[in-house]
C-alpha cells in the first residue's frame, strides 16, 4: 500500500467536489426518460432506504413496466435524449448523475483507495456472524481484527445464508459500509479493512481532511 | 464414498432410501407425462443427482454439521463430496434455524441436510429456496393435505407450520470447493411439540390421523425436489437459446410457486428477523420472476425484498 499525495487530492476534490455517477440499463427492454437535463434528483429516503428516489426512466419488457429510480442525490447531466422511446440493449448508457459529495464522502473517497475493501457478491442484505457483532460492539473502534480464512459477513438472500470468508491480509475492521436491513448491490463495498501498522497513517489522513475541509 | 464418522450410519436404510428413490422417480415421469411429454424423462434425469448417495444416522447434533464434517473428511482423502448426497437423521439434538434459532426435531420427523453444488446460473441460484418449498409442499399435497407455502419457502397448513427450510453456503476448507447445504425439516410423524411452538406447529400425523412411512415420504420429497432441479436446468437452457430474443420462457416453478402459496394478497409483518427485529406492515402483491417479493406499503411505496422473512397478519 504506497503512501498517498493527500495535498493533491484534496486540491483535486476542492475543484470538483462531485462524483458522477452513470446510469445504464439492466436488461434490454423499451426507455421512456422522467427526468430531464439539468433536473435536481433525490436518492433513496427513510429508515431502510424504503422510500424511492426520484423516478429516472421506465423500462418495459414483455409488458412489464419497470421504474428506476435514483440512487443518490444530484443533478441529472449527459441525458442521451436521442434514447427516448427507443429498444435498448442491457447496460445502455442513459445518463449521469452529479453528485456533490458532502466532507464524510470525501473522507471515505479516499479512504476507500488506502482500506482494502470487501464487497458484496451479490445483491443481497448483509449481517456480522454473532461473534463478530460481539467484538465490534465490545471493542474500541479500530480494534477487531480480522484473519485470513475468517468468517465475516453473512450473506442472505431468499433463506440462502452464505458464510463469506476473509482471505486478504491481516487487518483491522475500520470501516463497515453497509447496515443489515439494507440491500447492498452486487460489487459495492461491504468492509474497508486497514492493515495493523496502517491504522495511524489512516488517522492522519482523516484528521487532515477534518481540518481542511471547508 | 467409505467416509468415516464417530456417528454410527444405518446401512440397511440407505439401501433401501435408494430402491424407493428409484422407484418414486419413474412413477414422477409417468405422472409428468400428460405435461412435459417424452420431456419429462429429459428433466427427471436432469435431476437424478438428489439422492446419489445417503448417510443415514439413527441420532446427529447437526445435519449441517455433519455434512460439513462429511465434506471435509472426503476431501482430505483427496475427493470432493458427490453433488446429492443427503444426510438423514432420525432425529437431532442441537439443530438450529436461521438468526440462531432453535430447531426442534425429533423422532418421526424428515431430517434431511442436501448437498449439492450450485449448478444453476448465478442469478438463479437464489431460486434454491423457491424449489425446496414447491416441491415440500407437493410432497404434502401428495397425501391428500392442502398446505400452503409462504414466502420463502414455509410450508404451512392454515397457519401451522409443517415444514421449514434452510440454505447455507458453505466453502470447504480442503479443496476450496463450494456447496450449498439444504436443510429440510418436515413434521412427519411427530407429534409432541414444546409449549411455545404448540399454536404454531403441526404435523402430517396430527391432520391425517395416521403414521406415514418416513421412507416413503423422504424418497417423494427428494423426487420433487430432482424434478423441480431438472426442470430448472431444461429452463435455464430454454432462456439461454432465447437469450436475444425479445420475448424469454416464463420460469415454471415461479408459475408453481404461486399456485401453491397463499402469500399474494395478504397483509404482513416484513423484517430481515421478522421475530425479533420486525420492520414494516405491508400487503403481499406478488413475488417477481426472481422469486423476490413485492410489498406495498400503506404510504404508496412499493418494496421489493430480496432477503428477509414474513409474518401473516391476516
Amino acid at each position: 500500500m504506497s503512501e498517498l499525495d493527500l495535498d493533491r487530492l484534496l486540491i483535486h476534490y476542492r475543484e470538483d467536489p462531485y462524483e458522477d455517477f452513470v446510469v445504464e440499463t439492466p436488461n434490454t427492454g423499451w426507455v421512456r426518460f422522467m427526468a430531464d437535463d439539468g433536473m435536481k434528483v433525490e436518492g433513496p429516503r427513510g429508515t431502510w432506504q424504503h422510500i424511492p428516489g426520484t423516478l429516472l426512466y421506465v423500462l418495459e419488457r414483455e409488458r412489464n413496466r419497470i421504474p428506476v429510480h435514483a440512487h443518490i442525490n444530484g443533478t441529472i447531466s449527459d441525458l442521451q435524449v436521442d434514447l427516448n422511446g427507443k429498444f435498448v440493449e442491457a447496460n445502455t448508457y442513459l445518463m449521469s448523475v452529479r453528485h456533490p459529495m458532502t466532507k464524510d464522502e470525501v473522507i471515505d473517497k479516499i479512504l476507500k483507495q488506502v482500506l482494502v475493501t470487501f464487497n458484496a457478491p451479490e445483491r443481497a442484505k448483509y449481517f456480522f456472524p454473532p461473534e463478530i457483532t460481539y467484538k465490534l460492539e465490545k471493542k474500541k473502534h479500530g480494534t477487531v481484527l480480522v484473519r485470513p480464512g475468517e468468517e465475516i459477513i453473512i450473506m442472505s438472500l431468499m433463506k440462502r445464508d452464505t458464510p463469506l470468508i476473509y482471505n486478504g491480509e491481516p487487518g483491522i475492521i475500520h470501516t463497515v459500509y453497509f447496515q443489515p436491513n439494507i440491500t447492498i448491490n452486487q460489487g459495492e463495498p461491504l468492509l474497508g479493512i486497514c492493515p495493523p501498522g496502517k491504522l495511524n497513517y489512516i488517522r492522519k489522513i482523516v484528521q487532515k481532511i477534518q481540518n481542511e475541509w471547508a | 464414498m467409505g467416509i468415516d464418522s464417530v456417528y454410527p450410519r444405518e446401512h440397511s436404510r440407505e439401501e433401501r432410501l435408494l430402491g424407493l428413490l428409484e422407484g418414486c422417480r419413474e412413477a414422477e415421469v409417468l405422472t409428468r407425462r400428460p405435461k412435459w411429454g417424452d420431456e419429462s424423462g429429459v428433466i427427471m434425469r436432469r435431476g437424478a443427482d438428489i439422492g446419489r448417495e445417503f448417510f443415514c444416522y439413527p441420532c446427529l447434533d447437526r445435519g449441517m454439521r455433519q455434512a460439513r464434517e462429511l465434506i471435509e473428511t472426503g476431501e482430505k482423502k483427496g475427493s470432493a463430496f458427490i453433488a446429492g448426497g443427503v444426510v438423514i437423521a432420525r432425529k437431532m439434538e442441537k439443530s438450529r434455524g436461521r438468526f440462531d434459532r432453535l430447531w426442534y426435531a425429533p423422532s418421526g420427523g424428515a431430517w434431511l441436510t442436501l448437498v449439492l453444488n450450485p449448478a444453476f446460473l448465478p442469478e438463479n441460484r437464489q431460486l434454491y429456496s423457491l424449489i425446496l418449498g414447491v416441491a415440500c409442499c407437493e410432497t404434502i399435497r401428495h397425501y391428500g393435505v392442502e398446505a400452503n407455502i409462504k414466502w420463502v419457502n414455509d410450508v404451512h397448513f392454515h397457519g401451522q407450520k409443517l415444514a421449514g427450510m434452510l440454505i447455507e453456503g458453505y466453502t470447504s476448507r480442503t479443496l476450496g470447493e463450494e456447496y450449498l447445504l439444504l436443510g429440510i425439516g418436515v413434521n412427519v410423524n411427530n407429534t409432541s411439540f414444546p409449549e411455545y411452538l404448540r399454536p404454531m406447529a403441526i404435523s402430517l400425523r396430527d391432520i391425517l390421523g395416521k403414521e406415514l412411512s418416513l421412507e416413503d415420504f423422504i424418497a417423494l420429497l427428494l423426487t420433487k425436489i430432482g424434478w423441480h432441479i431438472g426442470l430448472m436446468a431444461h429452463f435455464e437452457q430454454r432462456y439461454l437459446e432465447a437469450f436475444y430474443e425479445p420475448v424469454k420462457p416464463a420460469n415454471p416453478l415461479i408459475e408453481q410457486w404461486k399456485l401453491y402459496s397463499d402469500t399474494p394478497g395478504r397483509r404482513v409483518l416484513y423484517g430481515t428477523n421478522v421475530y425479533d427485529e420486525p420492520l414494516f406492515a405491508a400487503t403481499a402483491v406478488d413475488i417477481d420472476h426472481t422469486g423476490a417479493i413485492i410489498l406495498q406499503r400503506e404510504e404508496g411505496i412499493t418494496a421489493r425484498e430480496v432477503s428477509g422473512e414474513i409474518i401473516y397478519l391476516n
